[in-house]
Parts: structure tokens; C-alpha cells; sequence
């Protein structure tokens, strides 16, 4: 009788007691990314918080396709790693921190290690080759180039982020130092800071040149991109392009709105007296037909500074924008002074269609480059985070600055959850061109940015 | 009774969802052991639950069961286009019953029972990757029910006994916001009590068949006042993150079932039952906070009704012994695109077995022993945009003892 009994429970267990696992089934499709490289800006750098530092190095874009392509045989995935807990930026500053000042949640520069770049012994020159070789600030222009990384130009001149780790600085380029690797794929992705270096500055510098704050000129672009596509996919090596989003509807331009002056009755009216009678704005506005300048109590336009504008000062169009570095202007204006905004923290609407065009010229260059690779079109994508924000795994992810989560303490490069977004893009193009499976990284399960 | 209901809401056993959505199936060890049927046979005082028709043609003059669960359940999820994957860790549910039932003459008989026939206790990992959903849940219920049954004859019983609900909900989610100390967490928790009938009529058509049917009436637990709180909220947001109240409702869905009981010669009784559950009474999950603060959060549900195909034997092995085998199919009421990993449903089989041995005249144990396995299901919650595939199984020895006179 009991033997009945344990018989049918065993039966019972032999069942199953192992709970299935429907594994990812892992495949490189028609690729072949054992020996993977990762060429670009600040972004694919893992650039963020206005610094670099090894934790956004680790979880940036590129070092994140460097891991997930490792499920599909990369075997590369050496990074020009900052040393654990420094970081520097652009402007020999640290990482931004988010703190509250003056009551209010504010991205705040902590001190950089500026000896990083400054001081040659801690440069990595020594271990190359690096699998990723993207350089923050770079241009496309500039990846091309081995001035870029070329010390003795002297401060200012070079770009001391490419310097500590070329394998020759001043001689070798960017590219050059990816095809050390002997790569079988690559990413590259450039292009963005030939359009954002110029709007980041506010449009002051030219719509089509090769100085620093210039939009690049298209010939110059076409001539880069190409080259460095032609050199990377030498010997049939496959790799994925992505093109350039519509930098303008980044945090950094969209934060601050155009109507932000926020004026007590007292202010308004000392304004109003002080336009009238000191500037005689709005007779002479009158006489020349332009329009009139009233301010009100409560929220009012920004007067801009524009030299192409007859009064030389103006208010703003809805559409213009004001960058997130105008906070640090109007902090600065002497107590109790309202002044216009300068032509570096704004960008007009002449200035923007200028973006606008180079944009859709560096694109269309791009995508001729990239007929025979993997194209991730993030423009498009881009756009369509910015109008309905991205739904992943119970969280949504939008591009208001900070608490959208996309983008990092900058407003201009993505945070780390953000990055995990963008390099599931490259993972979609690459999954498409090649028909291979890659698994797409965890946004949700990367580090967020910290709240105080 | 009322202190009868706290002495069992203090001593909080956990419920872990055995039946597809939230349901626990686990209402009597022999009919545990029989696939879970009974609407259609004269099985003792668990008939309070399965047909209080059929509680009337109890044979004893008194009959008292109680028994538990011991529910090892555990969910596997396979992220969509990732190679993530999670398990769930949850505790071992213990649901239980009892029963008591006296015949006060040859028409008459009344019982109670106290049973958890619906629960869900569910723990993914803290840090999963669909913790903005769900991290874990408990919910629990008790359903008391003083019940009379009549014979109107000798073939015919009918019964009716009216459900006193007490239930609590408990569940944690995170938050995507990171402090110094980690990610921010909410946890809801609140009570309801609610009322609800349970209807039966059995028929003994011939001396080897009889049939029964069974109305469990559904029940809406509506929580007020129930606490939310928050964990690890920065300094900085705390304003927008103070603790507040929250207003919801849940239903536990209304139940037909018909049951079919055949004797085939002396020894083997065969049983079937068809379970008809109403779950589309469960359209969406709603939250309203008191806090002005916090938007209402709205889940939908939109589940569908399913039936629940059930067969079970029984054989008397010896006078002291019968065993008991069965089997049954469970549809999950939950869609595709509405599969959520607070309640990863799926179709589900069935395999039990079990036996009962009376060690005299008056005491037998029941046993049983009750395998589940959820066929794999690849879904996800679209609101929330959370695909995967979920594998489920769970093992339930179950015990329980009769003593009847």
C-alpha cells in the first residue's frame, strides 16, 4: 500500500522539478564582433556630468556596447579609464553634483583633477591600444586629425582628453588608434559636436568653418566622415553609424523658457521708467515700426543682445531659446539689475536654422557614408523621446532635464540610464543590418543620478 | 465571532496564489487529492465550501476538518530582447481551513467554515528589474461562513451560507529616484472587510450518480484609509513624498461550478467538476491617494472569465485506507498584453494525490499532494511596457485531519 503512495509521489516529482529558463539565445548573425571598436565624441566616450570620470566611462554609451556585445564574442572592451573617484571636465572642473542652493535642486561643479590631463605621467599613453578610443569634445573633423592630440600646440590648442592616451601624440589620429585593435566591427558615431560646439556657445561663432564654436563646414565634414568611415571599414570589417539628433531639443537649450524673467511690480515699473527714459526703446522702436517693449509684473520675455537687430537689443521669439548657461549669467548681474541676455547664452532663430541645415546636411552625408553598415537613425528616435518620452520596464523616460532621467547633470550627454537607451538603438540597427541577437542592455538597472 | 476573526487576522499566515490569478484552490485535502473536486459528492463537512447543498446528506451527526498547505511556488522571468532574468523568492504560503458541521435532525444540518480562498504571496527581488511594478505582495483573506443546509428529500439538499470576508493587502514597489542610501520604495497596505453568499443545490439523480451546483457570490473588498508610505525618499523631494492614504478596491470574483460524482462498483468513486469564474468583475486596479501630491494610479486588468476543468477518483484501498488521484486544467484569466509579474498568470495543470487513513472510527488524516505547473507564457504588461516570458510551478503537500461522529 505505501509502495503505491511513494510510487505516485514520485511520479509527481519526476514531473519536473527543474522550473524552465527561456535563455536569450545569443547570435551574431551575419557579423562578425569578436574584435569590436568604439570610435566617436563625448558621447560614446561615456562623457557625462560635464566631466569624465571611469563610472560614465564604464556606463556610457560605448561602454555599454562594449559589454553587450560581448554576449555576441567581443572580446575588446579596454577603456582609457579616469582613476576611480576623480573626474574632469571640459573646464578643468569636476563632476556635476546635484545640491540644494538657495532652496532649490542645482547641478553644482565639484573640484577636478585637473592633473589628470595636465600632467603627463598620468597619461595612459603606455597601454594602448584602447578598444575605445572616443574622445570627449572631439569633432568629426578632428578624429581625422593628429593635431588633435597634439601637446606642444600648447594649452588650449589640443585636446588634452585624446592626448593621454594616442598612442603617439601629435602624430597618430583617433582613427588610426582604433585600427591598432585589428577590428572586426566598429562603432562610430561623430558629428554632433560639429554642430553643438556652435550652439553650445550660443551661435557666436561661423555657420560653416573649422574653429572652435564654428559649425563645421560640410565640405570639411563629408571629407571626415567619409575618410574615416573608408579607413575603419577597410577589409570588409562591418560596423554600425549612428546619425545626429536635433541637438536644439536637448535639456540644455529647453530648461531655461523664453519667458522666464520673473519681475516684482517694483522691478517691472523701474524698468519700464529706465527704458523710457534713459533708452528711449520704444519711440525709437516706433519710429523704425519694430516692436515695443512693456515690462509687467509676474513672468516677461528676456531682452537679448543681437547685432543684427537695428536697437541692437530685442526680446526673445517663443521659439528661440535660452541655454542652461544663462542661469550662471543671471546669477551674476549685479543685485537688482535686470540686464539682456548676451548672444552666448542664447540662440536665435537665424542661429538655430543654421543647426537646423547643417544638421539635415551632416546627415544626409552620413547616411551616404553608412549605405553598406548598420544605421541608427537617432534622429528620428531623438525626436520621438522628446514628444512622448520612452516607457521601459514601469519607468518613463523623458528629456526634462534631471528628473526625466535621460539626460545627465549637463543637459547635453546622457546619464548613465540614459546611455543605456541610446546604445539600444545602436543594438536594434546592428540586430537589423546583420540579423543578429544581441541583447539589449537594462536601463532600469543602472546607476540613477543622486538626489541630495 | 469578530474576535474570533482578529485572533485569526494577528495570526497572519501568508497565502500564496495557487489558482490562476489570485484564487487558492486548496479548500479540503481529500478534494485537493481529487483534483480539487467535490461540488458533486457527499464528501464530508469541506461540502460548506463545495456545496452547501450537499452538506445535508453528510452521513455523521457531527463532522469537524481542518487542515493546511504548505504552497513552494517559484516564477522564473525571461526579460524580452535581454538576457536578464529574475526568480522569485517567495515565502511558503500556508493556506488552511476548517470545518464544523452538526446534522440537528434528519432535514437540517448547519456548519462553519473558515477558509483562505483567495491569497497571492509573490517576492521578486528588491532590485529586479520590473521593481518600479511590483517587488513583492502579500494579499490575504478569510472567509467565515455559518451555513445551514435542508434536505428537502431524500435525493435533494439545498444549503446556503453567508461569506464574512476579512482581508489585508500589502505590497512594495520602487521608486525611480536615487538618494545617497539607494532607490526610493512606496509600500501600500490596508484592510477590508466585505460580505458575500455561497448557494448550493445537490441532487443524488441515482444510487451510483449525483450531481451538484454551487454559487459562490463575488465579494468586493473595498480598503479605506489604508496607509501608503515612503522609504528612502532624498531630503530634497521629501515634500512631495510625505506619507498619506489611499482608497482601493479589489474583487474576489463570484464562482459557478457544477460537479458530477459516479460510483463505479464498491471502491471507486470518479468526480468532475466544471469551475465557471467570473473574474471580468476585475477591470482595473485603482489607487486614489489623499495627498494631492501623488496622482491617482490607475492599472488595468480587464481579465476575462475562465473555467477551470477538474477530474478526480477515489478508491478504497482497505478499511483504512483510500487513495485518491486527480487532475485539472486552469485557464488564466489574464491577456497577453495585460501579464503582469505582481500576478504572472498562466494556463495551468494540475497533478494531485493523496490518501486518507482512518485510524479508527472517528479520526482520519487527510493527505495530499499537489503539483502545478504553469505553462510557459511570454507577455507582458503593456502600460506598463514590461515584456518577458514567465515560467511557473509549484509543489503542495497538504495535511489534514477529520473527526467525525
Amino acid at each position: 500500500m505505501k509502495n503505491i503512495i511513494y510510487t505516485g509521489l514520485l511520479a509527481l516529482g519526476l514531473f519536473s522539478c527543474e522550473l524552465a529558463d527561456k535563455e536569450f539565445n545569443a547570435s551574431s548573425g551575419s557579423a562578425d564582433f569578436t574584435k569590436t571598436v568604439v570610435v566617436g565624441d563625448s558621447y560614446l566616450a561615456g562623457y557625462m556630468d560635464n566631466a569624465l570620470y571611469a563610472e560614465g566611462q564604464e556606463n556610457g554609451i560605448g561602454g555599454i556596447l562594449s559589454k553587450q556585445l560581448s554576449a555576441v564574442g567581443n572580446t575588446l572592451n579596454k577603456l582609457p579609464l579616469i582613476e576611480a573617484g576623480k573626474s574632469i571636465g571640459s573646464m578643468q572642473n569636476g563632476k556635476y553634483v546635484l545640491q540644494i542652493v538657495d532652496g532649490e535642486l542645482s547641478p553644482v561643479p565639484t573640484e577636478g583633477d585637473v592633473s589628470l590631463l595636465s600632467d603627463q605621467s598620468k597619461w595612459v599613453n603606455a597601454d594602448v591600444p584602447f578598444a575605445n578610443v572616443s574622445v570627449p569634445g572631439a569633432k568629426a573633423i578632428h578624429l581625422v586629425s593628429p593635431l588633435l592630440g597634439d601637446p606642444t600646440l600648447g594649452e588650449g590648442n589640443f585636446n588634452p582628453f585624446y592626448s593621454r592616451y594616442a598612442s603617439m601624440p601629435g602624430t597618430s589620429t583617433v582613427v588610426e588608434d582604433a585600427l591598432v585593435n585589428e577590428p572586426r566591427f566598429f562603432v562610430y558615431w561623430a558629428g554632433i559636436n560639429d554642430v553643438l560646439d556652435y550652439a553650445s556657445n550660443g551661435g557666436v561663432g561661423s555657420e560653416s568653418g573649422l574653429e572652435p564654436g564654428d559649425i563645421t563646414s560640410t565640405d570639411a565634414f563629408a571629407e571626415s566622415v567619409n575618410g574615416a568611415i573608408a579607413m575603419l571599414s577597410a577589409n570588409n570589417t562591418m560596423g554600425v553609424v549612428a546619425n545626429i539628433p536635433d541637438i536644439s531639443k536637448m535639456p540644455f537649450f529647453t530648461t531655461v523658457p523664453y519667458n522666464a524673467l520673473v519681475l516684482t511690480s517694483e522691478q517691472a515699473q523701474g524698468l519700464n521708467d529706465y527704458y523710457e527714459q534713459v533708452l528711449d526703446y520704444n519711440n525709437n522702436a516706433e519710429l523704425l515700426g519694430l516692436p515695443t517693449i512693456t515690462f509687467v509684473e509676474g513672468p516677461n520675455t528676456f531682452v537679448i543682445e543681437d547685432a543684427t537687430y537695428p536697437l541692437q537689443i530685442r526680446q526673445m521669439n517663443a521659439t528661440e531659446k535660452v541655454l542652461l548657461s544663462a542661469q550662471s549669467e543671471i546669477a551674476s548681474w549685479p543685485a537688482g539689475q535686470v540686464l539682456p541676455l548676451t548672444d552666448e547664452v542664447v540662440l536665435t532663430d537665424s542661429e538655430l536654422k543654421s543647426i537646423a541645415d547643417a544638421t539635415t546636411a551632416f546627415n544626409a552625408i552620413i547616411k551616404t557614408a553608412a549605405s553598406n553598415l548598420a544605421l541608427a537613425d537617432m534622429n528620428t528616435w531623438f525626436n520621438s523621446l522628446v514628444e512622448t518620452g520612452l516607457l521601459v520596464d514601469g519607468n518613463l523616460y523623458t528629456t526634462t532635464f534631471v528628473s526625466g532621467n535621460v539626460f545627465s547633470l549637463d543637459g547635453l550627454h546622457p546619464s548613465m540610464k540614459g546611455a543605456a537607451l541610446f546604445a539600444n538603438e545602436f543594438i536594434k540597427a546592428i540586430n537589423t543590418k546583420y540579423n543578429a541577437n544581441i541583447p539589449s542592455a537594462d536601463v532600469n538597472n543602472q546607476p540613477g543620478i543622486v538626489f541630495p | 465571532m469578530m474576535r474570533y476573526l482578529s485572533l485569526i487576522v494577528v495570526s497572519s499566515v501568508m497565502l500564496t496564489s495557487k489558482a490562476e490569478g489570485y484564487q487558492v484552490n486548496l479548500q479540503g485535502q481529500k478534494n485537493t487529492a481529487m483534483g480539487h473536486t467535490g461540488t458533486g459528492l457527499v464528501n464530508g463537512a469541506s461540502a460548506i465550501h463545495f456545496n452547501p447543498g450537499a452538506l445535508s446528506m453528510m452521513e455523521n451527526s457531527y463532522d469537524f476538518s481542518a487542515g493546511a498547505s504548505f504552497v513552494m511556488s517559484t516564477v522564473n522571468f525571461n526579460k524580452a530582447g535581454s538576457n536578464y532574468s529574475a526568480q522569485t523568492n517567495s515565502p511558503v504560503g500556508t493556506p488552511f481551513y476548517f470545518y464544523g458541521a452538526a446534522k440537528l435532525n434528519d432535514s437540517w444540518a448547519v456548519g462553519l467554515s473558515v477558509t483562505t480562498p483567495y491569497g497571492n504571496g509573490l517576492s521578486w527581488e528588491k532590485d529586479w528589474d520590473g521593481r518600479y511594478l511590483i517587488q513583492d505582495i502579500t494579499l490575504r483573506s478569510f472567509f467565515i461562513q455559518p451555513t445551514v443546509s435542508y434536505q428537502i428529500n431524500e435525493k435533494l439538499g439545498i444549503g446556503a451560507g453567508a461569506m464574512i470576508v476579512a482581508g489585508s493587502v500589502d505590497l512594495n514597489k520602487a521608486l525611480p529616484i536615487t538618494g545617497a542610501n539607494g532607490e526610493a520604495s512606496t509600500n501600500l497596505n490596508g484592510t477590508a472587510t466585505a460580505f458575500g453568499y455561497n448557494l448550493g443545490i445537490f441532487y443524488q439523480a441515482s444510487e451510483k450518480f449525483s450531481l451538484g451546483l454551487n454559487y459562490r457570490s463575488e465579494v468586493t473588498m473595498t480598503m479605506e484609509g489604508g496607509d501608503a508610505t515612503f522609504s528612502n525618499i532624498p531630503n530634497s523631494l521629501m515634500g512631495q513624498f510625505a506619507n498619506t492614504t489611499f482608497d482601493s478596491e479589489l474583487p474576489l470574483p463570484a464562482n459557478l461550478t457544477l460537479g458530477l460524482g459516479y460510483q463505479l462498483g464498491d471502491k471507486l468513486t470518479l468526480a468532475a467538476d466544471f469551475q465557471y469564474v467570473f473574474w471580468s468583475t476585475y477591470e482595473e486596479l485603482v489607487f486614489e491617494f489623499a495627498s494631492e501630491t501623488i496622482p491617482t494610479s490607475v492599472n488595468p486588468r480587464e481579465y476575462k472569465n475562465t473555467m477551470i476543468y477538474r477530474v478526480g477518483a477515489e478508491y478504497a484501498l482497505s478499511e483504512k485506507f483510500d487513495i485518491m488521484a486527480g487532475a485539472y486544467y486552469d485557464q488564466t484569466p489574464i491577456e497577453d498584453h495585460l501579464l503582469n509579474p505582481e500576478t504572472p498568470g498562466a494556463n495551468k495543470v494540475g497533478l494531485s494525490c493523496g490518501f486518507t487513513f482512518r485510524a479508527n472510527e472517528k479520526l482520519s488524516i487527510d493527505a495530499s499532494m499537489l503539483y502545478i505547473k504553469g505553462l510557459e507564457r511570454e507577455g507582458g504588461y503593456e502600460p506598463a511596457n514590461f515584456y518577458g516570458t514567465y515560467n511557473s510551478q509549484a509543489f503542495i503537500p497538504g495535511i489534514g485531519v477529520n473527526y467525525a461522529f
